[in-house]
Formats: C-alpha cells, structure tokens, sequence
C-alpha cells in the first residue's frame, strides 16, 4: 500500500479525528434538520472552532458537518414536509406522503440508508478519481490554471437563476473586494486608505460570516413566531431497521442516485438541489408503475437521498485536486483549509499527501458516523427540532461575533462581517444571488495573480491563453457554462 | 422591483466612477510590456460599468412592473435586529464580552418574541458565561475583558 495513503487513513482514525467527525455529523444533523439553517450557515458557526485545532481535525469536523447536514435535511422533509436543506426538496415528494401514511419510520430509514450509500460510493469514486486528476492538473501552466479559474467562476451563471446580470453583478462586486489590499505579484498597495488593517486585504471568512449568517438571521427573526406543525403520528419512531424487502426496493434508485449525484457533483454549480431531482425525475421514468411516484413510494425517497450525499464527494473532487469549489459548502471548505496555510489543489496531493488522503478517509468516516448516529439517535434529535428559535437566534448571532473576531483578534474584522452583514440584505432586498460573489472572493486573487503572470511571460501577448490545449479546453467549457443558462432561458420562454 | 433596479444601478454607476478615479491613482510599478497593479482592477471597473449600464437600459427599457411576491425584507424586526448588533459590536471593545453580551442576547431573545423574564435572564447569563469558558479555556482564544 502506497505509504501516503497509509498515513491518511491513520490520520483520519485517530481518536481525536474521530471525535470531531462525529461530532460534526451530530451538528450537522441537527442543523440540516432545521428549516432555515443552511449547511453554509451551519459551518460558518463551526468555523471559528476550528482555528485552533489542527488542520486534519478541523477538516474532520467541518466534513462531518457537511455530509451530516445533507442527511438532516431529509428529516424535516419527510416529518414537516419543510425540506431543512435546499437538497432535500425532491425527498419531500414521496417521503412526507409516506410518513402521513403512518410510515414514517420506513421513510426515515430509507433516507438514511440511501444517504450512506450514496456518500459511500462518492468516497470510493473521491478515493480513486481524485489523485489521478491531481497528477493531471500538476502540469498545468499560468495559463491553463487562469482560464481553469476563469471557468469556475463562470459557473456564477447557473447561480444567476432571475437575472444573468444581476449575477455576473454579484461576481463583480466580489473581484472589486478582491482588489483590495497588495496586489498579489508587486505587493502595490490597493484601496486601502492608508488603513494598515487593509493591506493584507478583506479576509474571505469575515466577509462570510456576514454575508451568510446575517440575512439568515434576519430571515428567521421575521418568520420566529412560527411553529412547526408536528404530525403526532410522526413522533413516534420505531424500528428504523429496514426490511430486506425494502431493501431490495431501494437498489436501483440508490445505484442511479449515487450514480447521477457524484457526477453532478463534480460539475461546479449544479449542487444537490438539480441531482435530487435529475435522479428522482429519472428513476420515475425507469421504474415500471410511475404512476406512484408521489403518493409515497420508497423508490421517490431513495433515488434523491442517494443523489444528495453523493453529490458531497463529487463536490470534493474538484475542490481537492484543482482548487475550485463546486458549490458554497466547499467554498467555505477552501477558506478554513487556507486559515491553516493549506491551498487546496494539485500541489496537496505532492506536498501534503497524507493530509489529503485523510481528507478522504474522514469524509468515509463522516458517512459511517451519520449512519450510526441516525440510526441510534433519530428520536432525540427530532426533539432537538422544537428547540425555540428565540435561543437559537442570538447564539448565531453571538458566535459569528466571536468567529470574526478570533480570526485575527482583531474588531476591524468585526465591523467588515457586519458591513458584509448589511450587503448582504442589501443583496437580499434586490433579488441579486450572493454565490457568485462569495465563488469570486475566493477565486479572484488566483485569477489576477495566474492572469498576469502568463502574460508577463507572454510581454503582455493575449494569445497565450488561445495556444495551450488544455487552457482552450476550458475556456470552451467557461464558454458552454456561460451560454448554457442564457439559452435554456430562452427556450424555457419560447416553450411557455 | 424595476424602482428598486433604477436606484440601484445608478449607485453603482457612482461606485464604479468613484473606483475607476481610485484605481487611476494607484501607483505604476511594473517591467515593460507587462500588465502593472491597476491592470486587473480597470478590469473590474469596466466589466462593472457596462453591466451597470446593462441593468439601468434593462430596466428603462421595461415598462410594467413584474408581478412578485411582496416580501419584505427591511421590515421593523430587522432594522431593530441591525441596531441591536451594531450597539453591541461597537461597545464589545469597550464594556467587554462578559458585560455586555448577556444585554444583547437579552434583548435579542426579547426580539424574537420571547416573554418570559426568567427564561430570558437565565439563558443570557448561562449561554454568555458557556461561550466565553469555552473559546477561553478549550479554544485558548481570549475574547476581549
């Protein structure tokens, strides 16, 4: 066994390891159970935990909470039909039908077995893709790695889902807060007023904290009134083993979600939300009597379930070995990487390679954990859903005030997440997307530092980016990423 | 939402001014032929125009008003909630964490309609003193006295 791989896995079991994933997956059940808590959300309340703990345990918690949260997200969709995570809107379909049918328990096990082997077949496709990937992408030169950067941001377009321009907007404002500061190849100060606090530039989890958790704040606050309406029928769980009849049910959804969900995983800017309802939408199509597809059929709650936790490894894949996040959860993953002086990207796999590898083995260990901690929890933590949002509210609120302030035990980085706070219910109030702009907070320095060094190998030639194969490759793919939300718009009107 | 679309894309027509006049000051330190510090940032500044430009001829050029849910974002609760935090980052450096926080959770829990006196000076003054032991004692992160 290749000795790097030995160490990873080493690392990612030992008890410490272990700990933080479970316990990241034990948060991160409980945050994506509740309606109104992102996993995005649910990290940056994590986050500022991690700062002091090694790099490896802090990347356990963090991936605990991720998979964890993509599970929980289930629950509510099947007990409230309020689906906790944007990801478990496709298991609300069948899985709310099926509890209210008083088969709440097979609805619940089906979406936790479903999620594990989803997440299971996204670890061996993470285990197997991404170190080949990563030797791939360490031949890549100045240009090819700005025209790889430039198409991950052009992913902001499938996030621009009302407006186009709005969204490209979005991104733009992120690169202008990414100019500030020292410019990343001379170190000329940039907009910075003369203020020391500027020149390393806005640190991008300050701005998160603010961009994130603010609005949510403010969204809850508006809607904290409100109580769930908790099914009696559904209170009760019992016997969450499931039987080998419903499991030989589950095997082909479960295969066509893991399936669909790693591969638009991998993709940056498709997400949970569009594999849920690709895999649910063609396990309909497959299966033999469509007809009962939303009156609650197992085969309707497994085929998302699978495609949501999947979609966690896929995401991972091109996060790990070229630096680009496929969605905000593993955006945030880059930043807490980056606060430990860990760029993610093909040189992990060359310089820190047993880290990468455990990077690889806690997200396995985070899906056992889920299984586990589901399986024997699942009463309790639907308890947990009746905790009062008057409590839960201004604990956010106090803890992303101490996570901007641990950052650098700084207050200037208090008052930047607040401002980024208000921006951000700015961005709100006039429907803009906030992803783009957080996918260019992290992506921005990396596309001006590769931009200019390939040009200042060129003298300043533009076509350096048109003679590389591999740099041609992915500006045609910026290119279909870029068009394809424009066209399918217009078909969408042409159609209605 | 087209009022909203105006407004907006005129400001950042006047924050796309006021950054280009930034950017034509920062300093020209670069090798020959070579793109300098404010290459990238006139860049931004360009893209940010024309799509500003985009968003205001858009939203001249459409009549109507679309229909839209009225979803109120700015409503009382919020500007109290944006009050309530700003108060509190701004007197954390000078009262200190201990002091001041269980004020603010108070009234945060008062906010998000919680009545009851007992619940809510037992709970501020218990969660304060949980994270401040926490972030101190397991975090070794000292927050500010």
């Amino acid at each position: 066994m290749n000795p790097d791989i030995y160490e990873g896995f080493v690392k990612s079991a030992q008890l410490l390891s272990l700990l933080a994933t479970c316990a990241g997956s034990f948060i991160g059940l409980i945050v994506g159970m509740i309606p109104g808590m992102t996993i995005s959300a649910g990290i940056i309340i994590v986050l500022p935990l991690t700062f002091v703990l090694p790099p490896s345990i802090s990347i356990s918690l963090l991936l605990g909470l991720y998979a964890g949260g993509m599970m929980g997200g289930s629950f509510s969709a099947i007990l409230l039909k309020i689906p906790g995570t944007p990801s478990a809107s496709a298991t609300a379909l069948d899985g709310y039908p099926l509890a209210s049918s008083g088969k709440a328990h097979i609805a619940l096990s089906t979406a936790i077995i479903s999620s594990f082997l989803g997440g299971l077949f996204s670890f061996i496709c993470l285990y197997f893709i991404a170190p080949e990937l990563a030797e791939v992408a360490l031949s890549f030169r100045a240009p090819d790695l700005f025209s790889l950067v430039f198409f991950g941001l052009s992913v902001i377009c499938s996030f621009a889902t009302k407006s186009i321009i709005k969204g490209l907007l979005s991104g733009i404002i992120g690169l202008l807060f990414v100019s500030i500061g020292q410019d990343p190849v001379m170190g000329t100060e940039r907009f910075t007023f003369g203020n020391p606090d500027l020149l390393s530039g806005i640190h991008f989890l300050t701005a998160l904290i603010g961009l994130f958790a603010i609005p949510q704040l403010a969204d809850n606050l508006r809607e904290s009134t409100k109580n769930f309406n908790h099914n009696k029928k559904n209170s009760e769980i019992k016997g969450l083993l499931p039987s080998l009849k419903n499991l030989k049910i589950m095997r082909l959804p479960i295969l066509i979600g893991s399936f669909l969900g790693t591969f638009i995983g991998i993709l940056p800017g498709a997400g949970g939300p569009i594999a849920a309802f690709i895999s649910y939408d063609y396990t309909k199509k497959i299966n033999k009597n469509p007809k009962k597809f939303g009156k609650g059929c197992i085969e309707g709650v497994a085929a998302p379930e699978s495609a949501n936790n999947a979609v966690c490894g896929g995401a991972l894949i091109p996060m790990m070995t070229l630096g680009i996040p496929g969605d905000p959860v593993t955006a945030i993953l880059i930043g807490a990487l980056l606060v430990h002086g860990l760029a993610p990207g093909p040189l992990l796999f060359m310089e820190q390679a047993p880290f990468a590898y455990s990077v690889i083995f806690s997200f396995f260990w985070a899906n056992l954990f889920n299984l586990l901690i589901a399986m024997s929890t699942l009463p309790l933590l639907i308890k947990l859903l009746k905790t009062p949002k008057s409590l839960l509210l201004p604990i956010i609120a106090v803890l992303c005030v101490v996570g901007s302030f641990a950052l650098r035990n700084s207050f200037f980085d208090v008052y930047i997440m607040f401002a980024f706070g208000l921006l951000g219910l700015f961005m709100k109030w006039l429907d803009m997307p906030v992803v783009p702009l957080l996918l260019a907070l992290v992506l921005g320095r990396q596309l001006e530092e590769h931009m200019r060094i390939a040009l200042t190998s060129s003298q300043g030639d533009i076509s350096i980016f048109f003679t590389s194969p591999i740099s041609i490759f992915f500006l045609c793919l910026s290119t279909i990423s870029i068009s394809w939300p424009i066209f399918f718009r217009r078909r969408k009107k042409l159609s209605l | 939402m087209r009022k909203k679309n105006l407004i907006s894309s005129i400001a950042f027509l006047i924050i796309g001014i006021c950054y280009s006049y930034l950017t034509f000051w920062i300093p020209i330190r670069t090798l020959p032929n070579t793109p300098g510090p404010s290459f990238f940032p006139w860049v931004i500044a360009i893209c940010f125009f024309i799509l500003s430009f985009l968003l205001l001829i858009k939203n001249l050029i459409t009549k109507k008003d679309e229909k839209e849910e009225k979803k109120e974002i700015f409503e009382k609760k919020v500007f109290v909630l944006i009050l309530l935090i700003f108060i509190y980052i701004l007197l954390l450096p000078l009262t200190g964490f201990l002091f001041i926080t269980p004020f603010f959770f108070a009234g945060f829990m008062f906010l998000a309609s919680e009545k009851r006196f007992f619940y809510i000076s037992i709970f501020s003054l218990s969660i304060t003193l949980f994270i401040y032991y926490l972030f101190k004692n397991v975090f070794s992160i000292y927050l500010p006295n």
